[in-house]
């Protein structure tokens, strides 16, 4: 622990040191860093598996890919894979990119990657870098999957195939494959599991956070989000609909307006876990965070499977969360990009995702602690 | 004769009217949103709605009151956010691993602050170089070493925290009189003191200061290490409460404090400003849109609209007021 933490101090100095020689440039950016691996052969991988339902079903799903290219046999230490970030700003995102490095160094592809920051012209430029250093493939978390077609088009120039992570482009461009969640039916089937649960005559009074407004998950997850609650008009009413950003503090004032424009609120949907702590924070400050079946509790639904929500829902306060597997995704995107660097075929892999209730959290997923 | 005299009359009847429009436009505005919203929303105006909005305002206000004096010496501190940013991660850091007490972790984020504020006070006053190029260099540096410290993962503090968060006074968050208290000072600072008055001198006409013998330099260091400091405590605040520090903390809050506190009657040509009231009324005005919209249920997109209005009026007031100026 005091090396870790000598190492980072001697890494800030080192940084303070370039920043203070730097500065005179006006020096900043991205974050970058690459690593190689050290075998030098491995397994060239098939099409993206078949959707899953369950952690265990998806697992399987990439040993098969995994087999199916030990056949081939191919030798691929001297693959390298771009992976373009937007920005590491939840647990799903580092759960992403710790899979990818390590699915990486397993399959023995050299991998150079770099963060946008969530700017959308400095994740193209960093894909032109990719472009420029001659990547065999390039997996891109797009910050802005509108914005990213540009760029998506110069690689489609170069012929280098993309796969996309997590959130698809937009039009006028070639993937490769997208590995995405299927959002809208997601918080579909969570809303639906509220209904299956609610006693007749509830009211739901409904606050519904949404992410950023450019973020084609955040819209999908939005619209299956009012598209469900429209359908039982006599159970769900929308009170308030609050941008977040993605921030913790626009999400955490959300809460505190609306409860003060109405204290009758009694359902929240969060779009992401990256939300939560904020979301508790409010209702504690507010002396309404209390558990499911006592007085005065709040709904609370959310999406993306972080360890403290599902930590939330064992301990009672959160309803349900609607977990997509982003380490199945993440091994399926290397899986795409070494495919696609062999000059393989390969697929769209929607991950159909599963969710954990306070009903079924000891039970079906009682190994499951999210990430 | 008569016609050229009616003609200057109107003339100067327009120029009043334009400057009285510059002095207590935001006041009419402010009292119109407060009017429509209520309309809308009647409990937008209760004590309870007035006292959360003064709430959610603090956090940035006490940005928004070191801002101003950086504004003053006609400078700028884009940095503000990724300072906040930092001095939180360090105040968490002094919490959770070390097991420090609250006002520790505090003194922490404020020496952090500190720190980054004095490094743009250096770079500005001795090294000459343009505040808003050093200062989106510091923005940059300390948002970098800050997700270098958490590798880029969710900070979640410990809960006691939340103390804090859920302090309160005669039914008033602490954070309220946190703020005002630092308002307090600030304006007595700014007001009633010789550094204040020197501060104001080098906003005005830095090379008339130093011939006046003013320490320019030194004055222009002092606010950008006063508004470091301040951002450091922010920082803090606002990570106590959250209960947790994202990758993503306070970014684009920049924007937010250097708006509210044109709005509040600073320049961003510097010189003019006062704390009292107006970094309480521009922080206010912004969050009272937000605490206004969301109560009226309005769409998502209105939110980023009104956000780009706000930030363009309060330039082009200012650009306005500073056209007609002689310095």
């Amino acid at each position: 622990m005091k090396k870790e933490m000598l190492r980072k101090a001697f890494g800030i100095a080192m940084a303070g040191v370039m920043a203070i020689s730097m500065v005179g440039c006006g020096g900043g950016g991205s974050s970058s860093a690459a690593s190689e691996t050290k075998s030098s052969a491995a397994p060239e991988a098939s099409a993206p598996a078949e959707p899953s339902s369950a952690p265990s079903e998806a697992a399987s799903a990439v040993e098969s890919a995994v087999s199916a290219a030990s056949e081939a046999g191919t030798e691929k230490s001297d693959i390298t894979i771009g992976v373009s970030w937007c920005a590491i700003e939840s647990q799903m995102w580092a759960e992403y990119q710790n899979t990818i490095k390590a699915e990486c160094e397993s399959l023995g592809v050299k991998y150079t990657e770099s963060v946008a920051e969530n700017d959308v012209q400095k994740q193209n430029q960093q894909i032109e870098d990719f472009i420029s250093q001659g990547v065999d493939a390039i997996i891109i978390a797009p910050a802005d999957g509108e914005a990213v077609v540009s760029a998506i088009q110069e690689c489609n120039t170069a012929n280098i195939p993309v796969i996309m992570a997590n959130r698809a482009a937009g039009e006028g461009c070639e993937v490769y494959a997208t590995i995405s969640s299927d959002n809208k039916a997601m918080v579909k089937r969570e809303i639906e599991y509220i209904v299956s649960i609610t006693p007749e005559g509830t009211k739901y009074r409904c606050l519904e956070l949404v992410g950023s407004l450019t973020d084609v998950n955040a819209i999908a997850r939005q619209e299956g989000f009012e598209e469900t609650i429209a359908e039982y008009p006599d159970m769900f009413e929308l009170v308030s609909t609050v941008p977040t950003e993605w921030k913790g503090d626009q999400a955490l004032a959300g809460v505190q307006n609306t409860f003060s424009a109405d204290d009758t609120v009694n359902f929240i949907f969060s779009p992401s876990d990256a939300l939560l702590p904020s979301i508790i924070s409010g209702l504690q400050q507010l002396d309404k965070y209390a558990k499911v079946g006592e007085e005065g509790h709040v709904t609370l639904v959310t999406f993306v499977g972080a360890a403290d929500a599902v930590s939330a829902i064992r301990e009672g306060y959160v309803d349900v969360v609607s977990v997509q597997d982003a380490t199945n995704q993440a091994k399926l995107c290397v899986q795409a990009a070494v495919d696609a660097a062999g000059g393989k075929e390969a697929q769209d892999y929607t991950d159909a995702g599963f969710e954990v209730s306070t009903q079924n959290v000891e039970t079906d997923y009682a190994d499951f602690t999210g990430y | 004769m008569e016609k050229v005299t009616a003609r200057a009359g109107k003339t100067a009847d327009g120029k009043r009217a334009k400057e009285l429009f510059m002095d207590y436009g935001i006041y009419v505005i402010l009292i119109a949103m407060i009017v429509f919203f209520t309309v809308q929303k009647p409990n937008f105006l209760t004590i309870g709605n007035i006292l959360l909005i003064l709430r959610t305002s603090s956090v940035l206000g006490i940005a928004c009151v070191g801002m101003f004096f950086v504004l003053i010496v006609a400078g700028i501190d884009i940095s503000v956010s990724m300072n906040m940013y930092i001095s939180a991660v360090v105040g968490g850091t002094f919490l959770n691993n070390l097991g420090m007490p609250l006002p520790v972790c505090f003194v922490a984020s404020c020496l952090c602050g500190l720190v980054i504020g004095s490094i743009n006070g250096f770079f500005v006053t001795k090294v000459k170089i343009v505040p808003f190029i050093v200062t989106l260099a510091t923005y940059s540096v300390a948002r970098g070493m800050a997700l270098f410290l958490t590798n880029q993962q969710m900070m979640f503090l410990d809960n006691k925290v939340m103390t804090l968060a859920s302090a309160k006074f005669l039914g008033i968050s602490a954070f309220v009189f946190i703020f005002l208290g630092v308002v307090v000072i600030a304006h007595i600072v700014l007001t009633c003191t010789q550094f204040g008055r020197q501060l104001y001198a080098c906003g005005n006409n830095l090379q008339g200061a130093n011939k006046m013998g003013i320490n320019g330099p030194r004055t222009v260091f002092f606010a950008y290490m006063i508004c470091g400091a301040l951002c450091g405590i922010a920082g803090m605040l606002s990570a106590c409460n959250l209960g947790v520090i994202n990758p993503n903390f306070s970014q684009g809050d920049e924007f937010v404090v250097i708006s509210s506190s044109v709005i509040g009657g600073a320049s961003l040509f510097g010189g003019k400003g006062r704390v009292f009231p107006g970094a309480i009324i521009g922080i206010v005005m912004v969050q009272a849109i937000i605490n206004g919209l969301t109560m009226i249920g309005a769409s998502a997109y209105v939110y980023t609209i009104f956000r780009g209005v706000i930030i363009f009026l309060a330039v082009m007031v200012d650009s306005i007021k500073f056209s007609g100026e002689i310095r």
